[in-house]
């Protein structure tokens, strides 16, 4: 019987094809999903190894048993290279050459301009500094260098100027987890202080022999200066480069595989070091890497379920339609000895044949929007993607494809297995089966009752870490939920469109008829109503979605960076003068120079305070009034009382995190000394307020604010100003350059430290950005499948309608009338399929954002996008009264004596 | 001719014993037939007439096996049509029953040939050419087998389920008004062509119609009132069917 199949098809075409479409999109997403996915990771691993440069292998230090997340610094010497030279050669494998990967910041200065760099050591092996050499050479002896093209053509410097180079030696010898101390020319405090009072400056005249360019952004401020190693340690105040702390070395060994295995492997063993391959480091880093890789394949992997899932009940509704207006021709076929296997088979030969048409399709349009997207750099230019192709790229999407239009076409094809042979003889009424109805809403209703409650049972575990199956138990839960929705929807349109007609029906005879075609055609307006329920749902949990994460992200990154850029250290006689030269830099906003003083917490202490050593310092710093705070700071300051007697303290403990509860009041005392037991200045107690804002100064202290009128007053005492500024967001210059900019207009002081958390912010925002840009994809997609299901069903009525209207039409209805009814049950239709959508979207777009983002970010904003929902109602409105046009056009058209005449 | 081919030839190929059939339940409960027993012979064009709602259609439909009887029988060639399950009456109506209907005869998406051939292709059987060419001569629609049922005049795409019908040499073929859409003209053609399939090819067909015109082509004329046989006319004419009809209706 399947060569009855294809003309079948072919006469069906122009109602299959948009299922097609349905189909296309779906597998087009996944094929998507899973390049993007591959794409990503292959850049990732790239990416993360670029300090490789031309290295194979990086030596580390296994982690001791430190409660740091930082990776504890050794010294080179700690490498034990010369060990690593002998060992090599036992096994005849030769160290090519050594490079250590190290970082200092120092100052390039000319004149009156000065920038600061990044200066990295160079390697024995000049291919292994992964930077490029765009002019000159790399430094050979002491006194030379080579700086970033950017900075030299700033500050137009050329090769063979010579300038003042300046870095800090502020090193704190407990950074060093070496046995031996390093002494630099630093007081100790025997308390050991988190911040050094006094810290020396280290000058050297260099000159430039090169510029460097990082293109692919590994090192922030743009690039990296090159110096010797000798240089390198001089400018961090150690005796020799050995001394110089690290956090691994690179290698490039040459010999044969086994034998550089053999190297890994001793090393371990007789040093117990750890030295690992490039390959080694690249899965390590993605495994590590994977947790926030894994959110977004997980959430695009998601949507291409979903997609396929809404484009299986696009095609499930479309066959079900074309069984259902196939009927007489499935009769005469039953008549002329057809089994009813045969045609349950013919309808899944259909599907199979239009699944795999659309998913073989869909691939092939997946790999060209992959294609075209990586080559415009759609996702960003910091990572170079390219299109990988696996065959599991190329058969997933396709068998998922053909499965599931097979599997939505099932229950059509059992109806056409139910056609009986007299139907051909019969006019033109469709049978109900009321009996199978009532099995198949208590079915919907059970399958509905358990989705909801695995939704809700895994929303319980949003923020767990391991939450890929939670996600996928969430996600499971909404599509039963939603298949539960759909399968009585036969059941509850038609009764809501009921209730709601029994009002309406009372404006005009045209409401009437509309209200009494919807009771008497209940299948077609579910099947109507449902491919809108499909759509206006789609549309709203993307919609929902986006507002929720952008919401969510915008909060997280808010109180994470809660100022742009932060300044400290500043004597107070200079802090007017900066100020002002700041304010006139384009690209800054807002400056509030705060007086801040280093106080004690000494009555109402609390108890979190008190379990972390030094938890009672603070760090308090001046403001004139909220006003001057709130325009600097991202997080929002509630309107509170502010007068001299206030004091806004930060909800967490930097060096723990742990969450303070504050009593009402406490009160604060200067000290002279850190640990001077005689407080110098009567105590001031005050009252309390709590804010969550974070990353104020990056030295670890707890920030609060005071009242400036307490410093004019002289009854605290600053000892340096803090400069709190906000960027200007719409200012042309990148946040790089703005704070490039202050870092000029700071005096060049030791003391003087500059924050820049706004540049991470940005960073952040560019990637949150992007993802929403898919956001915007997503929508787009959403949209054109929930049209493609609405004008199918609409189309299918179209037939229907001719004989109904052309009846009335008989007995004395107008066309305007007609025309009238037909709006009006669009639009009770309409109305009614999108608030469920809106209701069900909002729910679905607010569990999955809550459930992917959960581990990663551990928050969750919840928004109601009103406007986006009232526009949604609103198209949809439209869109169903224009697509109601068309039927009743035709349905005006025919005249009613043809249109009644038997067929 | 043997024993069997003897018998076959005189046993009569369809038989209704106590025929009865009920539509619907309790106060609205119709009785469509009421206890009929008629039997077909081989070979012989029947007619089966009366008003609306006599039951004529719904006794095809019985004997055909289209629908299940409330009570009694239809032997088909001694073969007890209510015994059997649907695999078995649709292998009945795929070999050995042919139909043609008053509308909707033909598949609209294939040709003319494809639809005559299309009982054969179910039962994915090879079409006997030498037959297949003689039923299109016959019913003289050769001409037009490449074109769609869009393309055919009503009286050719009836001339075209006729072949369908005939296609498999079946037993005895049912048709049910299918002269109703037709103008005199093509009604002519049509029963001519049924006429000829009995007399030439030796064919039983057995016909529902309210045409008195139609019934006097065929070789007996059943007329049914409320759900019976009221009478059986041999050789039935125009004038004499008519008067039939008009006292039943009285």
């Amino acid at each position: 019987m399947h060569h009855l199949t294809l003309p079948m098809m072919k006469h069906n075409l122009r109602k299959l094809i948009p299922a097609g479409i349905a189909v296309l999109i779906g597998t087009m997403f996944i094929t998507c999903t899973l390049i993007f996915s591959d794409a990503f990771s292959q850049a990732m691993i790239i990416r993360n190894t670029l300090s490789f440069a031309s290295s194979n292998w990086q030596l580390t230090i296994p982690k001791q048993q430190t409660n740091d997340a930082e990776v504890s610094l050794h010294a080179v010497r700690d490498y034990k290279l010369d060990q690593l030279n002998r060992i090599a050669k036992t096994q005849s494998v030769a160290i090519d050459g050594i490079r250590v990967d190290s970082v200092n910041q120092i100052r390039i200065q000319q004149g009156d301009e000065g920038y600061t760099e990044i200066a990295i050591p160079t390697a024995t092996r000049s291919s292994m500094v992964p930077l490029d050499i765009v002019e000159g050479h790399q430094p050979t002896e002491p006194g030379q260098i080579a700086i970033p093209k950017s900075t030299a053509d700033s500050m137009k410097l050329h090769i063979g100027d010579r300038v003042r180079t300046t870095a800090k030696s502020e090193l704190d010898a407990s950074e060093l987890d070496t046995p031996e101390q390093d002494v630099s020319e630093q007081q100790h405090s025997e308390t050991d202080q988190p911040q050094d009072s006094v810290a020396t400056l280290i000058e050297e005249p260099l000159t430039i022999v090169g510029l460097t360019h990082e293109p692919k952004g590994s090192y922030i401020y743009g690039g990296a200066a090159l110096v010797t190693p000798a240089t390198f340690a001089k400018f961090m105040g150690l005796p020799s480069f050995n001394d110089v702390p690290c956090s691994s070395v690179f290698v490039q060994m040459s010999g044969s595989e086994e034998a550089q295995q053999q190297v890994a492997e001793q090393v371990q063993k007789q040093l117990g070091l750890t030295l690992q391959s490039r390959s080694e480091v690249a899965s390590q880093i993605l495994k590590n890497q994977s947790g926030e890789n894994d959110a977004i394949k997980m959430s695009l992997l998601s949507f291409g379920v979903l997609s396929l899932f809404v484009a299986a009940l696009v095609i499930g509704n479309t066959f079900q339609v074309l069984v259902a207006q196939r009927r007489r021709t499935f009769a005469l076929l039953r008549i002329i000895g057809a089994q009813s296997r045969q045609l349950y088979f013919q309808v899944v030969l259909e599907s199979a044949l239009l699944g795999l048409a659309s998913s073989v399709l869909g691939v092939a349009c997946g790999i060209g929007a992959m294609a075209l997207a990586i080559s415009a750099h759609v996702f960003g230019t910091s990572m170079t993607m390219h299109v990988v192709i696996t065959t599991s790229t190329l058969i997933t999407p396709i068998v998922f494809g053909v499965l599931a239009t097979i599997v939505a076409s099932l229950s059509a094809a059992r109806m056409a297995t139910h056609v009986t042979p007299l139907e051909a003889l019969q006019p033109l009424d469709l049978v109900e089966h009321t009996q199978r109805q009532r099995v198949r809403t208590v079915f919907g209703t059970i399958v509905l009752l358990a989705g909801v409650s695995l939704a809700i049972w895994a929303a319980q575990y949003w923020k767990t870490a391991e939450n890929s199956t939670w996600l996928l138990a969430a996600i499971t839960g909404c599509v039963l939920t939603f298949s539960g929705v759909g399968i009585t929807a036969h059941f509850w349109i038609p009764q809501l469109l009921r209730l709601i007609g029994k009002g309406v029906s009372k404006i005009g005879p045209s409401a009437k008829l509309a209200v009494a075609n919807i009771a008497k055609n209940p299948r077609r307006i579910t099947a109507t109503g449902l491919a809108l329920l499909i759509g206006v749902t789609l549309i709203s949990t993307i919609g929902t979605g986006a507002a929720c994460a952008k919401q969510t992200m915008n909060t997280k990154l808010n109180t994470k960076y809660s100022v742009d850029i932060s300044v400290s250290g500043i004597p107070n006689d200079q802090a007017a003068s900066l100020k002002q030269r700041l304010h006139k830099e384009p690209g800054i906003q807002s400056v509030l120079a705060a007086p801040t003083a280093q106080v004690k917490v000494t009555d109402n202490v609390p108890e979190a305070m008190k379990k972390t050593p030094h938890g009672t310092d603070l760090l308090v710093m001046g403001i004139p009034n909220l006003q001057s705070l709130k325009s600097v700071l991202n997080v929002t300051v509630p309107p509170m009382h502010w007068d001299a007697d206030q004091i806004l303290l930060s909800q967490l403990l930097p060096a723990s995190g742990a969450r303070i509860q504050y009593q009402p009041q406490l009160t604060i005392r200067e000290y002279q000394h850190a640990d001077s037991s005689d407080p110098s200045e009567p105590a001031l107690t005050v009252d309390t307020h709590v804010l969550n804002f974070r990353n104020i100064v990056d030295t670890g202290d707890t920030v609060a604010f005071v009242d400036a009128s307490l410093f004019d007053q002289q009854v605290l005492h600053a000892q340096s100003t803090t400069m709190l500024i906000r960027t200007d967001t719409t200012a042309q210059q990148s946040e790089s350059e703005i704070v490039h900019t202050v870092s000029n207009a700071v005096p060049d002081i030791p003391q003087v430290s500059i924050v820049a958390p706004v540049v991470e912010k940005e960073k952040w925002n560019t990637t949150v950005n992007q993802v929403l840009l898919l956001f915007v994809v997503l929508l787009a997609v959403a949209v054109i499948i929930a049209l493609i299901g609405v004008a199918n069903t609409l189309s299918l009525s179209v037939i229907e309608r001719t004989r109904e209207t052309a009846t009335l039409r008989a007995i004395g209805m107008t066309r305007q009338q007609v025309r009238r009814s037909i709006g009006i049950e669009a639009l009770l239709t309409t109305v009614v399929s999108s608030l469920v959508g809106l209701m069900l979207g909002t729910g679905f777009g607010s569990l999955g954002v809550a459930m992917v983002l959960g581990p990663v970010v551990h928050e969750f904003t919840f928004t109601i996008d009103w406007v986006g929902d009232a526009v949604i109602l609103g198209i949809a409105i439209a869109a169903a009264l224009i697509a109601s046009i068309s039927p009743a056009q035709i349905a005006n058209r025919v005249s009613p004596v043809e249109a009644l005449a038997v067929e | 001719m043997n024993a069997e081919q003897a018998m076959q030839q005189t046993s009569p190929v369809i038989e209704a014993v106590n025929l009865c059939k009920t539509y619907g339940e309790g106060e609205s409960a119709v009785q469509a037939l009421n206890n009929v027993n008629v039997s077909f012979e081989r070979g012989q064009f029947t007619s089966i007439m009366g008003p609306s709602g006599s039951g004529k259609s719904t006794l095809m439909h019985l004997l055909s096996g289209l629908d299940s009887v409330t009570s009694g029988h239809v032997l088909f060639r001694g073969l007890d049509l209510t015994q059997l399950n649907d695999v078995s009456l649709t292998l009945l109506r795929r070999q050995q029953i042919g139909f043609v209907f008053q509308n909707f005869n033909l598949l609209p998406m294939f040709t003319a040939e494809q639809n005559i051939l299309m009982p054969l292709s179910l039962a994915g059987k090879k079409p006997d050419r030498d037959w297949f060419q003689l039923l299109v001569k016959t019913l003289g629609i050769a001409s037009r087998l490449s074109h769609r049922p869009a393309e055919l005049s009503g009286g050719q795409q009836q001339r075209v389920a006729i072949a369908r019908a005939l296609i498999t040499k079946p037993d005895v073929v049912f048709a049910d008004e299918p002269t109703g859409a037709l103008d005199t003209a093509s009604s002519r053609e049509v029963l001519n062509f049924m006429r000829r399939s009995v007399d030439e090819l030796g064919r039983t067909i057995i016909m529902v119609t309210h045409d008195a015109n139609a019934a006097a082509w065929t070789d007996r004329a059943l007329v049914m009132v409320d759900g019976q046989i009221l009478t059986d006319v041999p050789r039935p004419t125009a004038e004499l069917m008519n008067d039939q009809l008009t006292t039943v209706r009285r």
